[in-house]
C-alpha cells in the first residue's frame, strides 16, 4: 500500500526528526540542570529578587531630669517614598504630591528622574503633613516613619547628655554610654513584593518585632543645672578662662544634681560645634588640685592620732625639707591645725607630711577614690594619676600633702569631699536615677551605693569644722552666705610646666565646699581653668569662691533647705531639733539607705527625740520580736532600748546602728550606756551589760 | 479514497498545549493585567477568545480537503507579501519597541509575518511538489523559490524581526531537503544562511548586545543580560515540583514578556521540572506526530505541506525554548499554542488544521474508530499470541 517513492523522503524526515528530538532532549537535560542541580542557587536569587529586608525603627528612650523635665526626646518624622512600579501616572502623582508637600512638581519629578525602584522623595515631615499625604491615597506613594532626636533644653547639660548621630546612634555623653539601653532593639521585617491583595501593596512578615528603648531618669535637677550654667557663664565672662566647671552632688546619696562645664554647645546643632566643646570636662580633664587636697592628709593625721586637735605648728614662711623649701603664701607663725587649713598653710602641711606615714597617706587617697575612675557611666572618664609609694621621691609625701604630684578630676574631688560631708562614707556617684521601659512594665530604680567607710564619723565632723573655719575666717571668706553655714576649701593650683616646675601665672582656681555644715545637703565644686586678670587677685578664694557662694545660695533655696545661721523667728524652736536630727542622720547613715532623700521638713516636724530622752519607755515584758521592731521604728535617730532582751536580740537591734558595741556578761540585758533614747549622734560606743536570768528581777 | 477521521492524537496534543497555555497565560499575566488594565483576567479573556477562534480555524481547516489549497498557494503568497509591504509603510503599523510588526484591524492586532510564514509553507509545498522533476537543478529547481524566500526574508527583516525571517529561511531549507533537493545545494544554502545570520547579528547593535549577553549574562545583569538571568531564576527556583500554580514570584514585574515569549519560564517556576518536561515532551510528540502524518500523506504536496507546518511549529518551539532556557540568544519568538498572542495562535491553529486535514487522507490508519485498523493494543496481543504459538524446535 505504501508507494515506493515515499521511501527516500521517510529517511530524510526521520533524520530531521532525530535532530529536532535530540535538541529537545538536550533541553530537558538543561531543565534538569537548572531545576535540580542549581536549584538552591536560583531559589536564593529569586528570594533576593522578591524579598527585601526592612529594619523597623524603634523609638529611642526619653531622657528626663529627676523632676520629669524632658532633656532628650525622639520625635516622629516621616519620609515619603515613591515605589515606581506601583505608580500609575507619574506626572499626576507628582502634581498631587506637590499640592501637599513643600516641593514643586518639577522638584518631585527631578527626584525620580526616570529612575526605577523605591525612591526617596522627601524626609523629616511632621505628622500633619504625613497625614495629608496619606489622605491622598496615591498608589505607589509610601510613608515611612522614623525618629529624630530632639533636645528641648538645647544646651542644658549638653556635655553630660551628648547627642545622637543621624542614624540614631549615640555619639557622645550619656547618649553614647547608654546607647544600647536607650536604643532598644530594632525589629526586622521581610517584605515580599508578590501580593496585590487588599492588605496593601506588599506583604510584610515581621521576623523580629522592635523593642522600644528604655527611658532614663537622671539624677540631674534641671534647675540646679541651670544655676550652675548661668553662674559659670558669668564667671567665664569675667575671667575669660580656658574652661570652667561646676559639679553639685548630694553627699548622702551620691546623686549628681548638676554637672556643668564651659565651653558648651547646642545639642540640636551639634554639627556646627567644635569637638573640643563636646568634652564633659568635670570627668575627662585632670589637673593637679592644689590646696583643696590639704584636708585629706589632715584627716590621716587626725585618724592615726599623729596630730591632735591642740597640736601646734610653726610657719616661718616656708616648709622645711631636706635640701628643699616649700614656699608658703605668708608667714603664719604659730598655728593650730584649724588655722593652718583656714589659711591654707603649706609649711604646716609639710610638717604633717613628715608626721604621718606615707603608706597611710597613699591608702587614704586610694580609699577616697583618687587614681581610679569613679565609675560614673559617662564615656571617656579619666582615672587621674596617683603613684604608689614605691614610685615616690623624697619630696612626694610633701607634694601630695599640698595637692601636687597627683592629678584628679573634678568628680573625684567632689566624691572625696562628699565623704567628709556624709560622715565618712565614700559614695558611688550616680547619674541615673531610674530606667523604665516604654510602657513602664519594667523599671529599675537605683539607690545610694556606699563603697566603703573612709573616715571615722568623728574625724569627718572635725574636718567639717575646719572647712567651716576656712569660710568663716580663712581664705574662703567670699564663699560665706548670710543664711547658711558653709564649709569649703579654696585652691589655687599652679599648672605644671611640661618642661618642669610650675607656671606662676597659669593657675586653676577652684573652690569646693558644702552646706549647711552640720548636715550638708550639697557638695559643690567650682573650678576655673586659667582665669585672666590681675595676678594678685587670681586665687581660688577670689575667683571661684564668689561664684560658689552665688550658686550655693540659689541651690540651697531651691532645695528649700532651712537657713541655719540667722534663723527667722518662725523656725527658732525647730532649729535645735534640726541640728539634732541632722547629727543623727549623719551617724546612722546606713539606716537611711532605704530612704535616699530625707526631707529636712520631716525631721523638723517629728519632735519625738527629746521626748524619749526625758521619759524613756519603761521596759515591758514583750516578746522578742515585738521589742526588736518597736524602738527603731518609732524613734529614728535615737538609741533603742535593749534592756530585758537576750544577747542575740540586742545584738540584732544594735547592729544596724553601725556603732561599736561592747557586750558584758551573759543572760538578759540589764543595763546599757548611754541610756536608751540618747540621740545616736552623741553615742560613740555602746556598752550593754547582761546578767544571768535568775538574778534579774 | 474515503477520508478518515483526522488524527486524534495530534489533536489531543494540541488541545493539551492550548489548555496549558491558557492556564499559564492566566497566571502569568494576572499581575500585568491588574496593574495595566485593572482587571486580573484581561489577557486571559482575550486569549480565551483567540483559543476559541483558533479551534474554529483548526476544525475548519481539518475538515477542508488540503488539496484545495494547492491552487490558492500563489494568491495567498501574494496577499501575504502585500501585507508585509503594508506593515512597513510608516503610519500603518503600530511601532512597538522600535519594530513595526503589527497591523491593527478594528482593535485587533495582527502580525503579517505570522500569516506569511504559513502562506510561504503552502506555496513552497506546492512549488516543490510541482517542480519535483527539476528540483535537483539549481537554476530551475532551487532559485525561483529562493527568490521568493529572499523577498519575504528581506521584508520581515525590515520590520525588523530577524528570528521570524530566520525561521522562514530555515523552513525553506528543510522543505528543500525533504523535497528531495540536492544535498550540495542544501549544504551551500545552510552555510550561506548561517553566515548571513551572523552578519546580521553583528550589523545591529542591539542584536550584538543580546548575543554577547547570552555568552556572559552576568556581565550585563541589569541591561541586556537581565532577561536571561531573570528567566533562569524563574526556571531554577521552580525545583522539582514548582512553587505551585499561581505562585510564581518572577511574574511580579520582574520577568519581562512573562505571558508571551517567556511563558515557559513561568511554567517551570510554577509547575517545576515535571511541568517543564511535560511541555517539552508534548512538543516532542507534536513534532513526531506531524512528521508521522507527513510521511503518510498520499501525495508529495501533502507530505511537504505537513512536514513544512510541523517544521514551522518545531522551529518556533525549539527557538523559544532555547531562548527561555538560555541556550540561544534572546529573540522574540512565541511558544506555539502556549504563549499569549492572537495572530500567532490563530495561524498556528490553522496550520495544525491543515496538518489534520492531511492526516485524513493519509495512508496510515489514525482513526481509532476505523474498523479496518485494529487498535495498537490488539496488535500487541496478537504479537504475543504468535510468540506463544510458535512451535518449539
Amino acid at each position: 500500500m505504501k508507494p515506493a517513492s515515499l521511501r527516500p523522503r521517510a529517511i530524510r524526515t526521520l533524520a530531521l526528526f532525530a535532530v529536532m528530538g535530540l535538541v529537545l532532549i538536550l533541553y530537558m537535560a538543561r531543565l534538569v540542570q537548572l531545576q535540580v542541580f542549581q536549584y538552591d542557587d536560583w531559589a536564593r536569587r529569586s528570594a533576593r529578587n522578591h524579598q527585601s529586608k526592612r529594619v523597623l525603627e524603634m523609638k529611642r528612650g526619653t531622657i528626663t531630669d529627676r523632676n520629669g523635665l524632658e532633656l532628650a526626646i525622639s520625635v516622629e518624622t516621616y519620609s515619603v517614598f515613591l515605589f515606581t512600579r506601583e505608580v500609575k501616572n507619574m506626572n499626576e502623582t507628582a502634581n498631587l504630591l506637590a499640592t501637599v508637600l513643600p516641593m514643586t512638581r518639577d522638584q518631585i519629578l527631578q527626584k525620580v528622574a526616570n529612575r526605577k525602584g523605591y525612591l526617596p522623595i522627601i524626609q523629616k515631615l511632621d505628622r500633619g503633613l504625613a497625614q495629608k499625604v496619606m489622605a491622598l491615597h496615591l498608589p505607589g506613594v509610601n510613608l515611612e516613619e522614623n525618629y529624630r532626636r530632639f533636645y528641648p533644653q538645647n544646651s542644658l547639660a549638653a556635655n553630660l547628655l551628648g547627642f545622637c548621630g543621624a542614624d540614631g546612634h549615640g555619639l557622645e555623653g550619656l547618649e553614647l554610654s547608654f546607647d544600647k539601653t536607650l536604643r532598644g532593639y530594632a525589629g526586622l521585617a521581610v517584605q515580599e513584593d508578590v501580593s496585590f491583595g487588599e492588605d496593601g501593596p506588599a506583604r510584610m512578615r515581621i521576623v523580629q518585632p522592635p523593642m522600644g528603648g528604655s527611658n532614663m531618669v537622671l539624677t540631674i535637677d534641671s534647675f540646679i543645672q541651670h544655676i550652675l550654667e548661668t553662674e559659670l557663664a558669668k564667671l567665664v565672662d569675667k575671667f575669660k578662662p580656658i574652661d570652667a566647671t561646676a559639679i553639685a552632688m548630694d553627699p548622702m546619696t551620691g546623686e549628681i544634681l548638676g554637672m556643668a562645664c564651659l565651653p558648651t554647645y547646642d545639642l540640636n546643632q551639634f554639627a556646627s560645634s567644635t569637638p573640643d566643646s563636646h568634652r564633659n570636662r568635670p570627668l575627662t580633664d585632670i589637673y593637679e588640685p592644689g590646696s583643696c587636697m590639704k584636708i585629706f592628709p589632715t584627716a590621716v593625721a587626725l585618724q592615726t592620732g599623729r596630730v591632735r586637735g591642740d597640736t601646734r605648728f610653726y610657719c616661718k614662711g616656708y616648709g622645711e625639707m631636706p635640701n628643699r623649701r616649700v614656699k608658703c603664701h605668708g608667714q603664719h607663725g604659730l598655728v593650730d591645725i584649724d588655722k593652718a587649713i583656714a589659711e591654707s598653710c603649706n609649711a604646716t602641711m609639710v610638717q604633717i607630711s613628715q608626721l604621718i606615714d606615707g603608706q597611710d597617706l597613699y591608702r587614704m587617697y586610694k580609699n577616697l577614690g583618687f587614681g581610679e575612675p569613679t565609675g560614673l557611666e559617662v564615656p571617656a572618664e579619666s582615672s587621674g594619676i596617683l603613684y604608689p609609694p614605691s614610685r615616690w621621691s623624697g619630696f612626694s609625701a610633701a607634694s601630695l600633702c599640698i595637692g601636687q604630684e597627683i592629678a584628679v578630676t573634678g568628680l573625684q574631688l567632689v566624691r572625696a569631699y562628699s565623704a567628709i560631708a556624709n560622715g565618712g562614707w565614700l559614695m558611688q556617684p550616680r547619674i541615673v536615677k531610674k530606667l523604665y521601659s516604654h510602657n513602664s512594665d519594667i523599671q529599675e530604680e537605683f539607690g545610694p551605693q556606699p563603697i566603703r567607710r573612709v573616715l571615722a564619723p568623728t574625724v569627718a565632723h572635725r574636718l567639717r569644722k575646719m572647712l567651716a573655719g576656712v569660710v568663716e575666717g580663712g581664705t574662703g571668706r567670699l564663699a560665706a552666705l548670710p543664711e547658711y553655714t558653709v564649709g569649703g576649701k579654696t585652691s589655687t593650683a599652679q599648672k605644671a610646666n611640661p618642661r618642669g616646675g610650675y607656671f606662676w601665672e597659669k593657675v586653676v582656681c577652684s573652690f569646693i565646699g558644702m552646706a549647711p555644715v552640720q548636715e550638708p545637703r550639697i557638695v559643690l565644686y567650682v573650678a576655673v581653668n586659667e582665669p585672666k586678670g590681675d595676678e594678685k587677685t587670681l586665687y581660688g578664694g577670689k575667683v571661684a569662691a564668689p561664684a560658689f557662694a552665688a550658686i550655693l545660695d540659689r541651690v540651697l533655696k531651691h532645695l528649700k533647705v532651712p537657713p541655719d545661721k540667722t534663723p527667722p523667728p518662725g523656725l527658732a524652736t525647730a532649729t535645735p531639733l534640726l541640728a539634732q536630727a541632722s547629727a543623727a542622720r549623719e551617724v546612722s547613715f546606713l539606716n537611711l539607705m532605704s530612704a535616699p532623700v530625707l526631707p529636712v521638713a520631716e525631721a523638723a516636724e517629728a519632735p519625738r527625740g527629746p521626748a524619749i530622752v526625758t521619759a524613756p519607755a519603761a521596759p515591758r515584758p514583750t516578746t522578742a520580736s515585738e521589742a526588736s521592731q518597736e524602738p527603731t521604728e518609732d524613734h529614728p535617730g535615737v538609741l533603742p532600748d535593749v534592756r530585758g532582751l537576750p544577747l542575740r536580740e540586742a545584738a540584732r537591734l544594735l547592729a544596724g546602728l553601725n556603732l561599736p558595741v561592747a557586750y558584758e556578761g551573759h543572760g538578759l540585758a540589764v543595763a546599757q550606756t548611754p541610756a536608751p533614747g540618747t540621740p545616736l549622734a552623741r553615742c560613740s560606743q555602746i556598752v550593754v551589760r547582761f546578767s544571768p536570768q535568775p538574778s534579774s528581777p | 479514497m474515503k477520508p478518515q477521521h483526522f488524527d486524534h492524537f495530534l489533536f489531543l496534543l494540541v488541545i493539551a498545549l492550548m489548555g496549558i497555555g491558557l492556564t499559564m497565560v492566566y497566571s502569568a499575566s494576572s499581575i500585568a493585567s491588574m496593574t495595566d488594565m485593572d482587571d486580573g483576567s484581561f489577557y486571559f479573556k482575550r486569549q480565551l477568545v483567540w483559543v476559541c477562534l483558533g479551534l474554529l480555524a483548526l476544525l475548519g481547516f481539518a475538515h477542508l480537503d488540503y488539496r484545495r489549497l494547492e491552487p490558492l498557494a500563489v494568491p495567498l503568497l501574494v496577499t501575504s507579501i502585500i501585507l508585509l509591504v503594508v506593515v512597513l509603510i510608516p503610519g500603518v503599523a503600530r511601532e512597538i519597541g522600535g519594530a513595526r510588526r503589527w497591523i491593527r484591524l478594528g482593535g485587533v492586532g495582527f502580525q503579517p509575518s505570522e500569516f506569511a510564514k504559513l502562506c510561504f509553507v503552502i506555496y513552497l509545498a506546492q512549488s516543490i511538489a510541482t517542480r519535483q522533476d527539476r528540483i535537483q537543478s539549481l537554476l530551475h529547481g532551487v532559485l525561483p523559490d529562493m527568490m521568493v524566500m529572499g523577498l519575504i526574508f528581506v521584508l520581515i527583516l525590515k520590520e525588523p524581526n530577524l528570528s521570524t525571517a530566520a525561521i522562514v529561511a530555515a523552513t525553506f531549507v528543510v522543505l528543500l531537503f525533504l523535497g528531495n533537493g540536492s544535498l550540495v545545494h542544501l549544504g551551500g544554502l545552510g552555510l550561506a544562511g548561517a553566515t548571513l545570520v551572523v552578519a546580521l547579528i553583528f550589523q545591529e547593535p542591539y542584536r550584538l548586545r543580546r548575543f554577547l549577553a547570552f555568552w556572559d549574562p552576568w556581565g550585563a545583569a541589569r541591561t541586556s543580560g537581565y532577561h536571561i538571568i531573570q528567566s533562569m531564576i524563574a526556571i531554577g527556583s521552580g525545583g522539582w515540583w514548582g512553587l505551585g500554580l499561581g505562585q510564581s514570584r518572577q511574574k511580579f514585574h520582574i520577568l519581562p514578556e512573562r505571558h508571551t515569549d517567556f511563558i515557559f519560564a513561568i511554567i517551570c517556576e510554577e509547575v517545576g521540572l515535571i511541568g517543564g518536561l511535560l511541555v517539552i515532551g508534548l512538543f516532542l510528540l507534536v513534532i513526531y506526530r506531524g512528521f508521522y502524518i507527513a510521511n503518510r500523506a498520499p501525495d508529495l504536496f501533502g507530505f511537504l505541506l505537513a512536514a513544512g507546518i510541523t517544521s514551522l511549529i518545531a522551529f518556533q518551539a525549539l527557538i523559544n525554548l532555547g531562548v527561555v532556557l538560555c541556550v540561544l540568544p534572546t529573540t522574540g519568538v512565541t511558544l506555539p499554542f502556549v504563549s499569549y498572542g492572537g495572530s500567532s495562535l490563530l495561524f498556528m491553529a490553522a496550520g495544525v488544521g491543515i496538518l489534520l486535514s492531511v492526516s485524513r487522507y493519509g495512508a496510515g490508519h489514525h482513526a481509532f474508530e476505523d474498523s479496518r485498523q485494529k487498535p495498537f493494543s490488539s496488535r500487541f496481543l496478537a504479537f504475543g499470541r504468535r510468540l506463544l504459538a510458535r512451535p518449539r524446535p
